[in-house]
């Protein structure tokens, strides 16, 4: 059910009226391509197409001709090529880079017959559920992506929309406002809304994985008041595992959860969280910390904590590579109250609820990578066929097609690893926890690949962030580190192979 | 204003089309486009016509939205679509023949006679074949009243819709007393996303499968597409000094 057409025509009638100031076309007599258009480049490039022009030369038809079009003489008024998109036709000459390649993913991934298809395979359900949401980030992600990446803002709005739709527990139970839908449905879902935006998608996937923990491990008296305000959206989670001290050496964790002395039904915390994503701006904050003399995991419970909680404060918002549109920041506790009602599960099951939470994390995580380059694909490829070199399209060279080639294994391998992963844990598979292991580590890696690959078709344009394949580049490196670096992937996927010996 | 339930059943007429995004290529035979293998979606502006009596359900004004598609096997899952919007249920006319207005509207006419919906909604072309013929042909066949190009649908009474039409002059509000045929426009409304749950609900919704013989019609076209061919190729524009080297040129082709 994909929904762009009336988006298409809306989206015209708007862009005309935008057209006036944003557009320039930087454009050569060889090829027509490379409209691009960013808000800071408008005060130059009008500046750049007066002197083209030779100062201040009034347009006939007034400023509704991008004056940009005119700097290279011959080429067809803007306008008229707004008119020639409206009837439907996908002759996007003169929209801007964004737009027009915005397209180029998703007509290549729902494309029956690409070997970069996405839904090839899918029963009509499941196509639905990826169409949806591959509709839904064309006409609401899309279009901000960018600019939430450039200015680190965190789409509030967007993410209670997500909600209202049902994305906010896809795979928790339908008891008190899940969806109930599979790990496979889920995926496909942060695949496609990858595809607008991957750190928009996988905060989605932490906030899954956050709602699913305390409706599958809280007292019924705790999934009865969280999980619906959770499922929906309106209160946002966040996931407390990582310390500066221990990442990967994640039963290291120091935070400590000790019994209150003037109170035995309060836990008391004190400790440090590192890497935290939408800490500060989230509501709900599951933190595993020590309860148990023991070191290592058999100590460690998990513990709901309300943002307000006094003691509960955050460090300075990160400044990363990516995932700039959801906040990172360390969560701070100094002497937080939690009465031992927000406990998910018994003492000392923290660590494997927190692992039981990351098996679907993982498998969430490489769906946002394969969506962040089934973007760059589509991208790429609408770039190849248009662009010359040396007399032809791009496309046309047996290097750039055996790039494509390698991406399309690539991909569809991820597609296929992280697929079976999410059956294999829905039907609670023994090969589970080793099938997301491996799943994950196949994709973020193979992904990054495709990703940056993407990238080097489009020459310089790949480095221009108007042409978006760098935010998916940045945004994408650092799942192989998150949920369970590679390299940790890569110790649970051998201590399955070796695990009786 | 209707009470509760006035409406009772809306009819929804809905279409598989190419999808808009396709970049769609004419067969070498130019018999037409190539459609196999290429993806397809509901047309846009039969999800308008749904989201429409949808919300006309969730005021309370409709307390039945059907969803009826004529085409092949596979607008199933456009059909679904329908359903995970929030139709009740769907009725599948299958037919792998071509399908065009004049045929579908005798078919969805006797859809209508059956299933007496005070309203049959479509949209007002198929952005495969543009016609704008279907809802016409359908208040035709019904005698209904018809307000096409609907850009507002508003009850009145138990019987009667206001219905504002863009026309090329403006806006155009006429009075239909029910049952009547509208036809969608692109502002009638914004259509939903179908939320998670109810794509799940979707599946266990009833599709009752027809055929064209059982209402009794041959889907045999009465017209012949002799050639289809790709639009000329644009070419570049001249570029003029002035107005008056503009208004020669036109002249000069004839043009004014």
């Amino acid at each position: 059910m994909f929904r762009a057409a009336s988006a298409a025509v809306r989206a015209t009638t708007t862009a005309t009226m935008a057209v006036a100031p944003a557009v320039t076309a930087r454009v050569s007599s060889a090829s027509k391509t490379s409209a691009t258009t960013t808000t800071t480049a408008k005060a130059t490039a009008a500046a750049s197409a007066t002197s083209a022009m030779g100062g201040n030369r009034l347009v006939a038809g007034g400023s509704l001709l991008g004056s940009g079009n005119y700097a290279n003489g011959g080429n067809v008024p803007f306008a008229v090529h707004m008119r020639s998109s409206a009837n439907g036709n996908a002759s996007f000459g003169g929209m801007t880079g964004q737009k027009r390649f915005a397209t180029g993913w998703a007509t290549t991934a729902l494309s029956p017959t690409s070997p970069f298809s996405a839904t090839v395979g899918l029963d009509d359900e499941q196509l639905m559920f990826y169409e949806t949401a591959a509709a839904f980030a064309a006409e609401n992600i899309a279009p901000h992506a960018s600019k939430w990446d450039a200015e680190s803002i965190f789409p509030k709005d967007v993410v209670h929309e997500l909600g209202n739709l049902g994305f906010g527990a896809m795979y928790t139970s339908e008891e008190h406002g899940g969806s109930g839908a599979s790990r496979l449905d889920a995926a496909l879902v942060f695949e496609a809304l990858s595809m607008g935006c991957p750190a928009t998608s996988a905060y989605l996937s932490i906030h899954n994985m956050c709602t699913w923990m305390v409706d599958s491990f809280g007292s019924d008296e705790l999934r009865a008041e969280f999980v619906p305000r959770m499922a929906t959206m309106e209160a946002l989670g966040s996931y407390c595992l990582t310390e500066p001290g221990s990442g990967s050496d994640a039963a290291a964790l120091r935070t400590t959860a000790v019994v209150s002395s003037t109170d035995e039904d309060v836990y008391v915390l004190n400790g440090e969280k590192a890497f935290i994503s939408g800490a500060g701006e989230t509501d709900v904050y599951l933190i595993m910390a020590r309860t148990g003399s023991e070191s290592g995991a058999k100590g460690v419970s998990c513990f709901l904590v309300d943002a307000e909680s006094d003691g509960l404060s955050f460090g300075g918002k990160l400044d990363k590579m990516g995932w700039n549109a959801s906040p990172t920041r360390p969560v701070i506790m100094q002497d937080v109250k939690v009465h031992k009602s927000r406990m998910l599960g018994a003492p000392g099951e923290g660590f494997k609820i927190a692992m039981k939470g990351l098996d679907g994390g993982r498998i969430n995580i490489g769906a946002c990578s394969i969506g962040a380059a089934a973007a760059s694909v589509g991208i790429a490829r609408e770039y190849v066929l248009e662009r010359t070199a040396f007399g032809k399209p791009l496309a046309r060279f047996q290097n750039t097609e055996f790039v494509f080639a390698d991406m399309a294994a690539k991909l569809r391998t991820s597609r296929l690893a992280i697929r079976d992963a999410a059956k294999l844990l829905h039907e609670r598979s023994p090969l589970a926890t080793s099938s997301a292991a491996l799943a994950k580590l196949t994709a973020t890696e193979q992904c990054f690949d495709v990703i940056n690959s993407a990238l080097q078709t489009l020459g310089g344009a790949g480095y221009v962030a108007d042409y978006q394949i760098e935010r998916y580049l940045r945004d994408a490196r650092v799942h192989s580190i998150l949920e369970g670096s590679s390299e940790i992937m890569r110790l649970v996927t051998a201590r399955a192979i070796f695990a009786d010996q | 204003m209707a009470a509760n339930g006035a409406f009772g059943r809306v009819l929804v007429g809905v279409k598989r089309v190419i999808d808009y995004a396709v970049k769609v290529r004419v067969k070498p035979d130019k018999s037409g486009v190539e459609t196999v293998n290429v993806k397809h979606s509901l047309n846009p502006f039969c999800e308008i016509a749904v989201e429409e009596a949808v919300r006309m359900k969730e005021a309370g004004l409709a307390t039945e939205v059907v969803a009826v598609c004529v085409g092949p096997k596979k607008a199933q899952e456009n059909i679904r679509s329908a359903l995970a919007m929030g139709a009740d249920r769907g009725i599948h006319i299958e037919t792998d023949e071509e399908v065009a207005p004049l045929n579908v509207a005798r078919i969805l006419a006797e859809v209508a006679k059956a299933e007496e919906p005070s309203m049959f909604i479509l949209g007002k072309q198929a952005i495969d074949d543009d016609s704008n013929q279907t809802g016409q042909l359908l208040g035709g066949f019904l005698g209904w009243p018809q307000g096409t190009m609907a850009s507002k649908i508003e009850p009145v009474s138990d019987t009667a819709v206001h219905v504002t039409r863009e026309i090329d002059g403006g806006l155009e509000t006429l009075e239909l007393s029910l049952p009547a045929v509208v036809t969608a426009d692109l502002r009638l409304n914004k259509p939903r996303f179908a939320a998670l749950p109810n794509i799940m609900k979707a599946k266990r919704k009833k599709i009752d499968a027809k055929t064209p013989a059982d209402f009794g019609v041959d889907m045999a076209s009465s017209l012949q597409t002799l050639e289809v061919n790709e639009p000329p190729v644009r070419e570049a524009g001249i570029m003029v000094g002035s107005v008056d080297e503009l208004v020669e040129k036109l002249k000069g082709d004839g043009l004014i």
